[in-house]
């Protein structure tokens, strides 16, 4: 519980979905990494636990659990078992809880999330922020090998609390202890089972990121993200590594008018967790100087 | 924004402040005495001045020998030293103790000489587009001014090479800045700083000797001790005074000096020793940046200083 704030429920094309939501005024949709199915990496919306309580001040944000990801349910159908699923139903979460426009945040493959949100569905994005993503930055990511070499069996929970792309500072005892939690669940094992078993990692779920990233890239590189931009990167991760932050912020800034990029030292793949009280200060004033006319 | 002349230290020094609350700015303007192309003064920061003051006491004066603050009263001062030291006690008299100083180009060397001399005295050091103080290498000229329109010091002069400095110019006649530039120009002031550099000895190098000598003693304490206090590096992405062609065929066509290269060089070297390091690039700004798209600039430095503040 972050808060003292109750999880809410509600019903996403038939797929119970989870999410926490503090405060008044604009709605910032914040977007978690990680892609279901994945022995390794279950994640929960508890991630924005050091952000959402001094954002709710000026802000109503709002975490939700993907699809498949956290306590919400798995696709109902193996084709699924998508990143474009996943965007769809984020889309269909915003629709459903009557958001007319969003700023949205997302980090690791949660900002591949949130440009797709803003370049599909622009008339619901107000804003785009992007966090140390290896999933759309060009080139090519290093979390095969910052989490090569795991001592212990893939799925163990040895496993999860080992991966040093989270290091140890970020990721409390507790933090983890709910991590486990989620990868306990049935249906969390259920949906691993189908990823990584029955192989819809990699013969669905992977070639169609992989047409994803680069039909957004080429977007990108042709437009820009169209609202306005900004990229905050932790200098020392070892997977989405800062020359990736680099070339993804100047790819963007062929075309966006108004992106920026801050670099924020001492912090890895979570700067959001890491150093909440400057990641919370750049959202706030970022989004407060936006002076977008009132959507109708 | 109120306009004053104060004595410090027997030096008449014109400050402009503006604004209330609980945290100081300082604002550092560029330029050193009569050496650039623009002459630069506190007014650069009048775009940004009425935005930030909503929120801080906000402070700018005119450096030592420029503006319309005296020249140094002795030829052996026309040095960073003596210009640092004479911000030191501007602020000083301003009552201030603590603020964070946001400094422009050459105005880097001042505020890291205070964050050195005085780190009680700076909250956080924000380096607004600083070629100056980059690793030299070897000097390779950045070309963008040559050829300069003549009179130099006269507005059309200044605003030829301002216009080649931004990415975007509708800045430069916006304000008084460029009327109080060509003013300067045209004013005795300036025109001893320009005597003091024509008449020098060939062997007096003791200007550019300054320089040298407090970037080296920047180079080894970031390296060695780390910066004493929290540091940005915040650039506009196509600020042309850092790319250099030069430069750019000497390292086989990478564009090694460009402010992204040079933010993300600086930022490696402050790193290791000041936890609190971080660096910004804003897309469509140049070395006006803050001219340029003032709202943004007050927008990053807001969302700075409270971070650093949360902490």
């Amino acid at each position: 519980m972050i808060d003292g704030l109750e999880p809410k429920w509600v019903d996403v094309g038939g797929v119970p979905t989870r999410y926490i939501e503090a405060g008044r005024g604009e709605p910032i949709l914040l977007i978690t990494g990680g892609n279901l199915g994945h022995r390794g990496t279950p994640s929960i919306i508890e991630a924005w636990e050091r952000n959402i309580g001094d954002l709710s001040k000026y802000f109503r944000p709002i975490a939700v659990d993907k699809l498949g990801m956290g306590y919400t349910g798995n696709p109902k159908a193996d084709d699924d078992y998508s990143m474009q699923a996943m965007v769809q139903h984020l889309a269909d979460f915003i629709r459903v809880l009557n958001l007319e426009r969003v700023h949205v945040v997302g980090q690791s493959r949660g900002a591949m999330a949130a440009v797709a949100l803003a370049i599909h569905h622009p008339e619901r994005v107000a804003s785009c922020t992007i966090v140390n993503t290896s999933t759309l930055a060009p080139g090519i990511g290093l979390n095969e090998v910052a989490n090569a070499g795991c001592p212990y069996p893939p799925g163990t929970e040895e496993a999860i609390r080992w991966s040093p792309i989270r290091g140890a500072s970020e990721y409390s005892k507790e933090f983890l202890d709910k991590l486990i939690d989620v990868w306990r669940l049935p249906k969390y094992q259920e949906s691993c089972r189908k990823m990584e078993d029955e192989g819809l990692k990699l013969r669905r779920f992977v070639p169609e990121l992989a047409k994803l990233k680069i039909e957004l890239l080429e977007r990108i590189a042709n437009k820009g993200i169209g609202r306005p931009t900004q990229v905050i990167w932790g200098a020392n991760d070892p997977s989405a590594t800062l020359d990736r932050g680099l070339s993804l912020f100047q790819l963007i800034a062929q075309r966006e008018k108004d992106v920026d990029l801050t670099v924020i030292n001492n912090a890895k793949h979570h700067p959001f967790r890491e150093h909440p009280e400057l990641f919370n200060a750049l959202l706030r004033q970022s989004i407060t100087s936006l002076s977008y006319p009132k959507h109708k | 924004m109120d306009q004053d002349i104060i004595t410090v230290n027997g030096c008449k020094t014109r400050i402009i402040q503006a604004g209330s609350g609980p945290s100081d700015i300082v604002l550092i303007h560029a330029g050193a005495f009569s050496t650039g192309p623009v002459c630069h003064n506190a007014l650069a920061w009048e775009l940004n001045m009425p935005g930030l003051a909503r929120s801080y006491r906000v402070s700018a004066f005119d450096l030592l020998g420029q503006g319309r603050t005296d020249q140094p009263s002795d030829g052996s001062d026309y040095t960073y030293d003596a210009v640092a030291a004479h911000a030191q006690a501007t602020i000083d008299a301003l009552g201030i103790r603590r603020a964070h100083i946001v400094a422009h180009d050459h105005g880097a060397i001042t505020a890291v000489s205070l964050a050195f001399a005085q780190p009680e005295l700076v909250a956080s050091c924000t380096i607004v587009g600083s070629p100056t103080l980059t690793p030299s290498g070897d000097n390779i000229p950045n070309r963008l001014l040559d050829g300069p329109l003549e009179p130099r010091s006269s507005r059309e002069g200044q605003r030829w090479a301002m216009d080649r400095q931004s990415f975007t110019t509708d800045h430069l006649d916006r304000g008084r800045f460029l009327d109080e530039a060509a003013s300067i120009g045209a004013s005795d002031g300036f025109r001893r700083a320009q005597a003091h550099f024509t008449n020098r000895q060939p062997q007096d190098i003791s200007f550019e000797r300054s320089l040298d000598k407090i970037k080296i003693q920047f180079f080894a304490r970031i390296r060695d001790t780390g910066f004493p206090t929290p540091l940005l590096f915040l650039n506009g992405n196509q600020d042309p005074t850092f790319s250099t062609p030069n430069a750019a065929i000497l390292s086989a066509g990478m564009d090694l000096w460009s402010p992204a290269a040079y933010a993300r060089q600086m930022f490696t070297l402050v790193a290791p020793k000041q936890e609190f390091c971080q660096f910004k690039l804003v897309n469509q700004a140049g070395y006006w940046f803050f001219r340029e798209k003032p709202e943004k600039f007050n927008q990053v430095i807001s969302g700075y200083i409270e971070g650093v503040e949360g902490v």
